[in-house]
């Protein structure tokens, strides 16, 4: 039976699988963190994915197994320098987003078992390394909230902000 | 202490190479994509508090 902390992030990580992989419909996330998640994480996903590549290319993912083990050696040296915050908590994702990607290009089948496995073994590394931390720092609701939720619309604010006075620099050249 | 995982070890299979150093480019790549996100998010929210009505 697990505890009801590992149902919620396990949730997180199954909604964000699932967008990665495109196969959520375009409806609501099932809470604000999940869709805060989903749109940070997402957003950096790509560059990340692009960093990774020559990496990546060079690893067989030819079984889920096999992803958990590359998985969890690259999260243990990580986070091996002691240091942990909500930025590399959104990098966690963002490597299982990859992983499960790579997997499919491997031409492992994503089947619904497979998937739980994949949601179980990231679920079972944030629980069993960062739930302390997690806490310690707000929790989801109380700390990756309030730091990330808004900070999209802050962005557009600044660069808005930015543009108009890069315009006021252009005319005040000529009057 | 620099934290990095010492080379001493017993030396690894030859195949095992490879694997270990792309592990290990990984997690330094992504160790850096995210420290860059948390000092985004903590200049963002930093421009919040100087911006927030009442402050």
């Amino acid at each position: 039976m697990e505890s009801t902390e590992f149902c919620y992030v396990c949730c997180l990580v199954q909604d964000y699988l699932k967008y990665v992989l495109q196969e959520s419909q375009p409806g609501p996330a099932p809470s604000r963190v999940a869709h805060v998640l989903r749109n940070i994480a997402s957003s950096l996903q790509k560059e990340t994915e692009e960093n990774l590549k020559p990496f990546l290319d060079t690893l067989e993912f030819s079984s889920i197994e096999v992803a958990r083990r590359i998985f969890t050696q690259v999260m243990e040296q990580e986070f091996a320098d002691g240091n942990t915050n909500w930025g590399r908590i959104l990098t966690i994702f963002m490597f299982g987003g990859i992983v499960t990607k790579r997997l499919q290009e491997h031409g492992v089948q994503l089947t619904g078992e497979n998937k739980e496995q994949i949601s179980y073994f990231i679920t079972e590394y944030i629980m069993n390394n960062k739930a302390e931390w997690i806490e310690a720092n707000g929790g989801w609701e109380n700390g990756f909230l309030m730091k990330f939720e808004g900070q999209k619309s802050w962005l557009s604010l600044f660069d808005v902000k930015a543009r108009i006075m890069a315009v006021f620099s252009f005319f005040s050249q000529y009057y | 202490q620099s934290g990095r995982d010492s080379d001493t070890s017993a030396s690894p299979a030859p195949a095992m190479l490879p694997e270990r150093e792309a592990v290990r480019e990984c997690a330094l790549q992504l160790r850096r994509i995210g420290d860059q996100c948390h000092l985004h998010q903590k200049i963002l929210g930093l421009i919040a508090k100087l911006f927030r009505p009442g402050t």
